[in-house]
């Protein structure tokens, strides 16, 4: 009986480790650590952005930027992260990233001028009931879209909102420095204003 | 030692055996207590760059005072500044040391230098208010006073006649580096060296540039140089650590698209004095041979991030250099506050087309030496890194 018990009370521990790999408690200071290395890889998005849209730039540069990108989005599980953007109507679309990220580099546009207005900001990462921590970092677009002529066809000015997850990770274990590794994940448009055309 | 204490005769012949030994002290304390003479001339009463030279005082007495008390040597510093300053000043303070064969002397000018269309010398004539003197022949007296080691800085301009150092309006902030003891690396460059080195932070026909709250952009960049030393090389020269100087001065004034433009120069006469025989230390394995300097790695990083050049030319170099130095597992850890605690593990191929595409975020790379790892090849596994930006 005694025997059985503890296989029951190994398995049941088992099954909480595995699939469950909680983020360690962390000391605020070091939160403090990954919400500067979050606000440095939305600083890289926009970067990556810049460069995907712009036309002027060699493909080889453009497709290095997107695949950067995507991998700021790239989540242990396989889940493809999604982006909404704003519509000429007024609506709101969701694509997955890669997508947007593609067709951000062959818009009809004959040029495009992607900005950014304001510095990006983020909260403090703070734990969830899932174990991990989280927190929103935003960034602040401003997207004009012109013809051959350097007419402004469509322009608006977006805050963006990306869900920042930082999960428990292994990388570190083999130098005794078990951390939490940041991964974007999915972006909503909170705001949008049209940019009247000149 | 056991024995003496039971022998009664010990304790009769105690006073003389104190009496000889401390005679043998005598001449062996002596001779171990080298000295760093540390020399500064700073312009501080000048109209236009007196408050950056207060600055560069403060900060190099501050800096070769903590040289000092890591290597264990008496520092003697002699500052001749405000009314002090000239050519009196000057020879006064020259002819006040006195070297022994085992000490190092290093002079430091702040303040206003120039050259002129007839002078065939590349290294700057200092300016003293109502006289000059040349840097390359005082540097000549000051290795005629043979010290082990001697380093002669002078922090100003180098152009032809009329133009005076530029004074800039607008502060610099740039973060620093945690410092931490590490005399290995202060040893290599002070003690474990013999001659003299020689440094110009402006060519000739170039101005310097400084600001009052950093002090001048030379000597900001050969503190943290030293500084970046101290905590992050295993091995250092005064080669590597005069490029490095050098390249950061150069991202320094980069952010500064209005000032001029200054490069150093230097002329290094070293023979390595070589690290102290201990016969009895037991041999170190045989660590593997690197394919590059660690200096050349951390310049290739540096390179890519270089926004001034192509991203068709820096990709060339990266294509070229990234199978050479690096293995497609190698890796890269990326710190924020400490070396020891990075934020971020990438593949070197990722971090390397960072660098590419995002060349505009970073100032700076800083890779950490000792925290770094080769493969038996002799490439690099394990990077450790600072994105300064």
């Amino acid at each position: 009986m005694k025997q059985t018990l503890y296989m029951l009370f190994c398995l049941c521990w088992l099954g909480a480790a595995d699939g469950r790999a909680q983020a360690p408690d962390i000391t605020q200071e070091r939160l403090t650590e990954f919400k500067d290395l979050t606000l440095r890889r939305v600083n890289d998005l926009q970067e990556y952005l810049t460069v995907i849209a712009d036309k002027k730039r060699s493909l080889d540069e453009r497709r290095m930027a997107i695949g950067l990108a995507l991998d700021l989005f790239a989540q242990p599980d396989g889940r493809k992260a999604l982006m909404q953007v704003s519509r000429r109507d007024g609506t709101k679309r969701t694509l997955p990233v890669e997508q947007y990220l593609n067709n951000l580099m062959s818009t009809r546009y004959s040029d495009v001028k992607l900005t950014f207005y304001d510095a990006a900001v983020a909260t403090d990462f703070e734990k969830g009931t899932d174990g991990n921590y989280h927190a929103t970092a935003t960034y602040f677009q401003d997207f004009q879209g012109f013809d051959t002529t350097g007419k402004m066809l469509y322009g608006d000015r977006t805050r963006k909102d990306i869900a920042v997850t930082a999960k428990a990770m292994g990388p570190y274990k083999d130098v005794g420095q078990l951390d939490i590794k940041v991964f974007f994940g999915d972006v909503k448009v909170s705001e949008t204003i049209p940019i009247p055309a000149n | 030692m056991k024995h003496l204490y039971r022998n009664p005769s010990f304790f009769v012949r105690l006073p003389k055996l104190l009496l000889c030994f401390s005679l043998l002290l005598v001449p062996c304390s002596s001779s171990i207590a080298q000295t760093l003479h540390c020399i500064i001339l700073a312009d501080t009463k000048d109209h236009s760059i007196g408050p950056s030279c207060e600055k560069d005082l403060a900060d190099m007495s501050l800096r070769m005072d903590a040289v000092a008390r890591s290597l264990g040597y008496q520092y003697n510093l002699i500052v001749r500044s405000n009314e002090q300053f000239g050519l009196a000043g000057l020879n006064e303070a020259v002819n006040t040391v006195n070297c022994q064969p085992d000490d190092v002397l290093f002079f430091y000018f702040t303040g206003h230098g120039f050259s002129t269309p007839k002078r065939n010398n590349d290294f700057p004539l200092l300016y003293l208010r109502t006289d000059t003197t040349d840097l390359a022949g005082l540097h000549q007296r000051l290795v005629a006073k043979k010290p082990r080691l001697c380093i002669s800085l002078g922090d100003c301009c180098n152009n032809v006649l009329s133009d005076l150092r530029k004074i800039l309006p607008n502060p610099l902030q740039i973060r620093g580096l945690n410092t931490q003891k590490d005399t290995d690396i202060l040893r290599k460059l002070f003690v474990e060296t013999k001659g003299d080195v020689l440094i110009a932070t402006a060519k000739r026909g170039e101005r310097a540039a400084s600001t009052p709250s950093i002090g001048s952009f030379y000597t900001y960049s050969w503190l943290n140089a030293l500084k970046h030393a101290i905590v992050n090389n295993n091995d250092v020269t005064w080669a590597t650590l005069l490029n490095d100087s050098e390249q950061r001065m150069q991202s320094l004034l980069a952010g500064f698209p209005d000032t001029v433009r200054h490069h150093s120069h230097w002329k290094i006469n070293i023979a390595d004095a070589g690290p102290p025989v201990t016969p009895d230390q037991p041999v170190a394995p045989v660590a593997p041979k690197p394919v590059a300097t660690f200096d050349q790695v951390n310049d290739f990083l540096n390179q890519l991030a270089d926004e001034s050049k192509s991203f068709a030319e820096r990709n060339a170099l990266r294509q070229r250099l990234e199978p050479l130095y690096f293995t497609p597992t190698s890796t890269v850890k990326i710190y924020i506050k400490s070396p020891e605690k990075p934020v971020e593990l990438q593949s070197i191929t990722r971090f390397l087309s960072r660098m590419l595409v995002n060349a505009r975020q970073v100032v700076r790379i800083n890779t950490v030496e000792r925290l770094s790892d080769l493969k038996p090849d002799g490439r690099y596994e394990v990077l450790t890194v600072e994105e300064v930006r």
